[in-house]
Order: C-alpha cells, then sequence, then structure tokens
C-alpha cells in the first residue's frame, strides 16, 4: 500500500444484511485484511499495529446512528524497510 | 538572516518601520522644541501607516511560520522575533503621539525644557537607529546597546521624577508639573519597548530567552570567569555561530584538542535549581570527564542564583535526527550508545530502585487536564466490553506497580530528551545538558522520556517522522539488549510504565488537540495492558512494541 486509496459504499439494508457485514469486518481484521472491490479495482486494507477506534451511537428524536471508525498507519515493517540497527558495544 | 525573510518582503517592511517610527520620534521631539502645529498633523496621518505596516509583518511572519512549520527553529525564532519587534516598534510610535496629545495640555513650552528631555531623544533615537542593523546583521552586541537603553532612560526618568515630585510639594505650576511628568512617562516607557526590541534580537539569535534584566548578574559572572571584555560583541557572536543552521555533513575538519568552545551560556533562576545543577554538573564531570558542560562561575544571592556555564558546540540529537545525512546520524546513535553504556555500566549499583513513574503521572495529571479538560473521562461499556478511564486504571495498577522495582540503578540525567543531548561531530562527541534532574534511579526513566521525545514532536511530515521513528525503535532495541545482558526482567513492564507516564504527560506542553489526545490515549492504552495483566508476574509482561512509533 501507501499510494492513496478511498473506496466508499452506501446502502439501505435489512438487520440480517448489516450483521452480514460486520462479520465480513470482523472476518477481515481477524485475518488481518480486509478486501474491498468494485467494477475497476480491488482495494485491501491490512490492519496492523495499534489502531485508533472511534465509537459514536446517538440518538436524535427517531433518529439514530452508530459511528464505527478504525484508523491504523500503515507503516512498512523492519524488513520491509532492511531498517538498520547499530550494535552497541 | 534567513532567505524568507527577504523573500516574502518582511525585511523591507521592517526596514520602513523602523524608519517611520524614528520619523515619528524625531518629530515629537521637534514639536517640543518648536511648537510648530504642522508637526501635529503629520504624526498623526503617519500612525496610521504604521499601523498598517506592522499588520503585514505580523500576517507575514504567521503565514510564514505557519508554512516553515517546527522543522526550522533557528527561522521559526527569527519570524516570531520579528513579530515582537513590530509589535514594540508600534508602541514606541503611539507613545510618541501620546507625548504629542499631552502638549495640548501644556500651558507653558519652555516649562518642559528644565527636565532635559532632550537626552531622553538622544537617548531613544539612538536605540532605534540601531535595530535595523542588529537585527539583520544579527549583531548581539548592538542587541545589547539597545537593551542598555532603557537602563539609561529609566535612570533619566527617576531622577526627573523625585525633582517634579519635590516641585509639586511647593504647591505652584500644577498643571503643568503633571504633564511634563506624563511627557516624560511616555518617553521612559519607550524604553521598555525598546528592552522588549533587543531581546527579541537577541532571541532571534541564541534561540532562548535572555532576559536583560539578569544583565547585572551575567556581567559579574563573566568578570568572576575571567573573561576580560564583558559584553563584547565577540562572545555572543560565538553562541550564534555555533549552535544556528545546524546542518552538518561530513567531518568539516579534524578536530583540535586544544579548541575551547567559545561561547556561554547564561543560566539564572531559583538558587536550589541552579545549585542543584552545578553539583550534578560535578557529579557528571567525575563519573565521565566532558561529558557536560564546563561551569564558568556561579554567582549566588538570597533566593537566587545565577551560572556561566561553556555553550557546547555541536547540534542536538533532535536537530542530528530531523536534518543530517543518516550516515551522521548512525554516527551520533553509535557515539550516544557508547556514552550510555559507559555511564549506566560505571554507575550502576545493585539493589532496588523505582522510578516512581505513577507518582509522577499523578502529580502532572492536574496540568494536563486544566490545558484539556476534553481528555478527561468516565468509566464506560460498550455491550460487555469495560473501557476504564484514566482514573479507574491508575488506582486498579497502583497496588502492583509499586512492586515493579529495578534491580538496579545508575545515575540518570533525569530529562533526557532528545533535544537535552549535543552531539559534536568534529570532536566525535556526546554531551549532556540540563541537568538539574539527574539522580540515581532506573535507567528505564532516561530511555521512556527519550523515546517519547521523538514521538512528541509536532512534526507530521513522512519523512521527518520515519527519522524519528528511528531513532526511537534504534534506542529501544538498544535498551532492551541492555536489559536482556543485565538479566532485568521486568524491563518491558516498567519501560511501558514509563512510556504511559510520559505519553501523558507529554500532553501539557501540546495544543494540537488531535495530536494530544492521541499521545493521551497511547499512554491509556498502555496502561490498560498492563492492568489486564494483573495477577501475572511482571516479568511475562510483554510491551507492545508499536506503542513507541508514531
Amino acid at each position: 500500500m501507501g499510494d492513496d486509496t478511498l473506496f466508499k459504499h452506501e446502502s439501505l439494508q435489512d438487520l440480517d444484511t448489516v450483521i452480514a457485514y460486520l462479520e465480513a469486518v470482523r472476518d477481515g481484521f481477524t485475518r488481518r485484511r480486509l478486501t474491498f472491490t468494485d467494477q475497476e479495482r480491488e482495494i485491501v486494507l491490512e490492519p496492523k499495529g495499534l489502531v485508533r477506534f472511534d465509537l459514536e451511537a446517538k440518538c436524535k428524536g427517531q433518529g439514530c446512528k452508530l459511528t464505527l471508525k478504525f484508523a491504523w498507519k500503515d507503516r512498512p515493517t523492519d524488513e520491509e524497510t532492511g531498517n538498520l540497527t547499530i550494535a552497541a558495544g | 538572516m534567513s532567505d524568507i525573510l527577504v523573500a516574502e518582503g518582511i525585511a523591507e517592511n521592517f526596514r520602513f518601520m523602523v524608519l517611520e517610527v524614528t520619523k515619528q520620534v524625531e518629530n515629537a521631539w521637534k514639536l517640543l522644541d518648536t511648537r510648530n502645529p504642522k508637526l501635529v498633523e503629520s504624526i498623526s496621518s503617519r500612525d496610521d501607516y504604521i499601523d498598517v505596516l506592522k499588520s503585514v509583518i505580523e500576517n507575514k511572519c504567521f503565514s510564514a511560520i505557519n508554512r516553515v512549520g517546527a522543522a526550522d527553529r533557528r527561522v521559526v525564532n527569527q519570524l516570531r522575533a520579528m513579530t515582537t519587534l513590530a509589535s514594540n516598534l508600534e508602541r514606541i510610535a503611539d507613545f510618541a503621539e501620546n507625548v504629542v496629545a499631552q502638549t495640548e495640555y501644556l500651558k507653558d513650552f519652555d516649562f518642559l525644557k528644565r527636565y532635559d528631555y532632550g537626552k531622553f531623544f538622544s537617548e531613544i533615537l539612538q536605540a532605534l537607529g540601531l535595530c535595523h542593523d542588529a537585527f539583520i546583521k544579527r549583531d548581539m552586541g548592538l542587541a545589547f546597546r539597545i537593551c542598555r537603553s532603557e537602563f539609561s532612560l529609566d535612570y533619566l526618568y527617576k531622577v526627573q521624577f523625585d525633582r517634579i515630585l519635590n516641585e509639586l510639594r511647593s504647591g505652584a505650576e500644577t498643571e503643568n508639573l503633571i504633564t511634563s511628568h506624563l511627557i516624560l512617562r511616555y518617553l521612559e516607557r519607550m524604553g521598555d519597548a525598546l528592552l522588549n526590541v533587543g531581546e527579541a534580537i537577541i532571541f532571534a539569535v541564541v534561540g532562548e530567552k535572555f532576559k536583560i534584566k539578569q544583565y547585572e548578574a551575567l556581567k559579574e559572572n563573566l568578570a568572576k570567569s575571567g573573561i576580560e571584555t564583558p559584553i563584547s560583541d565577540l562572545e555572543f557572536q560565538s553562541i550564534w555561530g555555533s549552535r544556528s543552521g545546524c546542518r552538518i555533513g561530513r567531518v568539516q575538519a579534524p578536530p583540535d584538542p586544544a579548541k575551547v568552545s567559545g561561547g556561554v551560556l547564561f543560566k539564572e533562576g531559583a538558587k536550589r535549581k541552579i545549585l542543584r545543577e552545578k553539583e550534578n554538573i560535578e557529579r557528571w564531570e567525575a563519573i565521565m570527564p566532558g561529558l557536560p558542560p564546563r561551569i564558568l562561575s556561579v554567582q549566588q544571592e538570597d533566593s537566587q542564583a545565577s551560572m556561566l556555564v561553556e555553550f557546547l558546540d555541536g547540534c542536538t540529537y533532535q536537530e542530528v535526527v530531523l536534518n543530517a545525512e543518516m550516515s551522521v546520524v548512525q554516527n551520533a546513535t553509535f557515539v550516544l550508545e557508547q556514552t550510555l553504556l559507559y555511564v549506566w555500566e560505571h554507575t550502576k549499583s545493585f539493589g532496588p530502585g523505582q522510578a516512581d513513574f505513577l507518582t509522577q503521572l499523578k502529580s502532572r495529571l492536574p496540568d494536563v487536564y486544566r490545558l484539556h479538560p476534553f481528555l478527561k473521562e468516565t468509566p464506560k461499556t460498550v455491550g460487555g466490553v469495560q473501557a476504564p478511564s484514566l482514573e479507574l486504571l491508575l488506582a486498579r495498577l497502583e497496588p502492583d506497580a509499586t512492586k515493579l522495582i529495578s534491580p538496579f540503578t545508575v545515575f540518570i540525567h533525569g530529562d533526557f530528551n532528545i533535544n537535552n543531548i549535543v552531539y559534536d561531530h568534529a570532536a566525535q562527541s556526546i554531551r549532556f545538558i540540563d541537568l538539574h534532574r539527574s539522580k540515581l534511579s532506573d535507567y528505564l526513566q532516561d530511555v521512556s522520556v527519550f523515546l517519547v521525545s521523538n514521538f512528541r514532536l509536532p512534526i507530521f511530515e513522512e519523512p521527518l517522522r520515519e527519522r524519528l521513528n528511528w531513532s526511537a525503535r534504534n534506542m529501544y532495541a538498544f535498551a532492551k539488549r541492555y536489559a536482556e545482558q543485565s538479566k532485568d526482567a521486568t524491563f518491558q513492564a516498567r519501560l511501558c510504565l514509563g512510556l504511559a507516564r510520559s505519553y501523558i504527560t507529554s500532553a501539557r506542553f501540546e495544543l494540537n488537540k488531535r495530536f494530544v489526545k492521541d499521545m493521551f490515549l497511547r499512554g491509556v492504552y498502555l496502561l490498560d495492558r498492563m492492568a489486564a495483566h494483573k495477577g501475572k508476574p511482571w516479568e511475562e509482561f510483554t510491551l507492545p512494541e508499536d506503542s513507541i512509533l508514531f
């Protein structure tokens, strides 16, 4: 990764389908690999390291909303960068 | 002077501003001498132009600071100093206008002449005449002369004030006396503004706030240390010359063993703090000669003390990490690690030691919340998952954390952030500065402060971040190897606690909310991991290593 990427999807769902989506995301986290595709391309997110997790639940009148946000750094690992450490003593 | 000041036209605006303010002061003087009413009009119309110039300079400086960011502190310091110059010059122009406004109430212009106001004006104009060159040529000698005008003006004012007070007692000429006093008072206040101007120029040159009120203490210190001419251009130029623009490439010249660092650094503050630093410097010198800066002299008064220390050649480790070629960074890191190994091995004393991270954290927490009240949270649950608050975590951890002790102690720096380490590439040496917190303690206090001092820099450009991450990763690997060799089995748990403490308390120095939250949450996360370990031996705890990387 490293290139800027954006995948967006909006829909209306029944609760059973919502659960299917949540499970897909959950499986993706478990496998450390979330895949999103549209006609043109496939976008893969590989969660790693520490994940910033923001959760917001709110109701205003009859309108309710749950927002989940996960953010992490797609930083290359030591092996990928060939990072050198300097031996001391 | 940095190019940005020229490119943005700030240098030119500044030149005009000095000229305009000088003209205002000259005209105010002329008005008092000649009572020419045309001057009143000219002074009032010029004042608007000066206000505009001030705004233009400020706008340009703030937008340039924004663009330059934290990466080039020298340029940022110059821009900051320039905003101080502009606002104080404008203040001087305002005072000139105030003087003019007072003349309306002066029944007899000749009356004022007895108070020698010409001397005030000469002093002010002389100092104004130095402002441009002092700033543009970064001339410390000129800056000091500007500062000194404040002392001369204070003295002139005091003499005339006493005289006016005496005359008031006679009961005659009350109106003229009051008005004369007000005029002299405005002239004296121009001196205050000139002092700010001089100090801002010094700040632009040396990068540290240097309060000229400490001038007398400095003079005594210089005399005591055997430096002959107290405030000459030369000595202070060496300060400016050695630490500015710290971009080093390869070794420029073979190190000269006879070379003595030319600059001096003046420190002044609470007696206890200064004397503690002095003792620590002596102790460091005994442990590893040359590691701390040399003390040139110390002055003590009732509650204050001051000290002249050698100003070290070279760059801070932070500047090296951010700016130098990678080979130089590696070299500096190697020398730093060798230095730490030497210090740790030579001061190691077996027996339990504790840095008491939790107490440190709790004592600084009120300051964090005062600055960022939004960080204060209550415990929450999401379904069956509990999200404890920081306070709850601290309470849970406390009984177990007190059992977390280091198997040995070493003499630690005490404020080991990457800005307090100076690397001299030519001499291939590492030196420590700001040593007032040094003591025997857990070496992981220094390691955790070092690691977080990389993280907490508000620098977000990826290439620079990679360098800071490199520095943190490297120190972590080094400390981990040392822990393994020293059979320090609770290394990871203690480091985790130290990191949590530094992340959370660092929030009190930062204003960027997003970044503050990132550091705070990182600290809370680490404490949460430790709380989750409860009941198991600390030797088995694993630090989430990603927590040291941005």
